[in-house]
């Protein structure tokens, strides 16, 4: 089962670790958080990249969400979640090398539940990223409601950046 | 007739002073004992909210160790690690560490996250130690 445009992400509340960005003398736990706060009462818009510091998801797809976070918002987005597998530490050192500067934030699914049960799941074995990594995608989501959601083709890299989604909204 | 006067705790809170190393010795708590130490202690608990791999906690740990015991047993110093006690931790919302708490008859009074500096620590309880006298 993968997840549709009509579908209501509440059925799939999952716990997930919200990653607080890197703090000199500190060391960062991240935030435990239920999906459903995530998307309760609110236009967001989450996309997810199978892994951080690979190529494709630091080269270029948070990179265009970072830099067209003002329009993105410019259109009633209220929040642009960027949620992966890796765990809730590595993402933290993310945010920081992103640059990210709270436009984007990150979601750890670091043991691929929320992923799972969205049926986005994929095995990365070959490239040595293991199995239960998520698949490229974004989405619309307008009050727990999906609205839109264009998943990338493996390997590719079209239907899931920023202006791509902006087209949608 | 044999009267207690005084309960000996099996983790009460020794102190090594050694001239050479100042070295201290901070009694730890975990989820079954917290209430009982913490929460209906008499005196202000301070209390550092730790883990073993976290380098900024090995950092503060002695420096406010030793601010403590500048206190004269004013308030007492536990620590909580997070890994072997993560309820406690997630009752009270840590989500960084070192995070220390100030507790006083059961209420949190003040907080810091972050290894911050000796002279900042010595502030905190300096603050801690007037919002108990004032109650």
């Amino acid at each position: 089962m993968t997840i549709k445009v009509g579908d209501n992400l509440e059925q799939f509340n999952t716990t997930l670790f919200y990653a607080l960005p890197e703090v000199d003398g500190v060391c960062q736990m991240g935030k435990k958080i239920q999906s459903n706060d995530l998307f309760k009462g609110k236009k967001v818009i989450l996309f997810a990249i199978p892994g951080a510091f690979t190529p494709t998801c630091s080269a270029q797809h948070v990179p265009s969400y970072i830099n067209l976070a003002k329009e993105i918002k410019a259109k009633g987005v209220d929040d642009v979640y960027c949620i992966t597998t890796n765990d809730p530490f590595v993402l933290s050192i993310f945010e920081t090398h992103s640059k990210a500067n709270g436009t984007v934030k990150f979601i750890s699914d670091g043991n691929s539940e929320f992923t799972k049960k969205l049926g986005l799941d994929f095995d990365g074995s070959v490239f040595g990223l293991g199995a239960g990594r998520t698949q490229r995608y974004a989405m619309i989501v307008d009050k727990g409601i999906v609205t839109a959601i264009d998943i990338e083709k493996p390997g590719q890299y079209e239907v899931s950046s920023a202006e791509a989604i902006l087209k949608k909204l | 007739m044999l009267k207690v006067t005084k309960l000996i705790n099996s983790t009460s809170k020794i102190t090594f002073t050694n001239q050479t190393l100042n070295r201290f010795y901070t009694t730890k708590v975990t989820a079954n004992d917290f209430e009982k130490l913490v929460l209906k202690s008499d005196k202000p608990v301070i209390l550092d909210v730790y883990a073993d791999w976290c380098g900024p906690c090995r950092m503060i740990a002695g420096p406010l160790a030793k601010a403590v015991d500048s206190k004269n047993g004013s308030m007492i110093l536990y620590k909580l690690d997070f890994d072997e006690s993560p309820s406690i931790a997630e009752k009270y919302n840590v989500m960084s560490i070192p995070h220390v708490f100030a507790f006083h008859k059961g209420e949190i009074i003040d907080q810091f996250i972050g290894a911050i500096p000796e002279p900042r620590i010595n502030q905190f309880l300096d603050n801690v130690q007037k919002k108990v006298n004032t109650k």
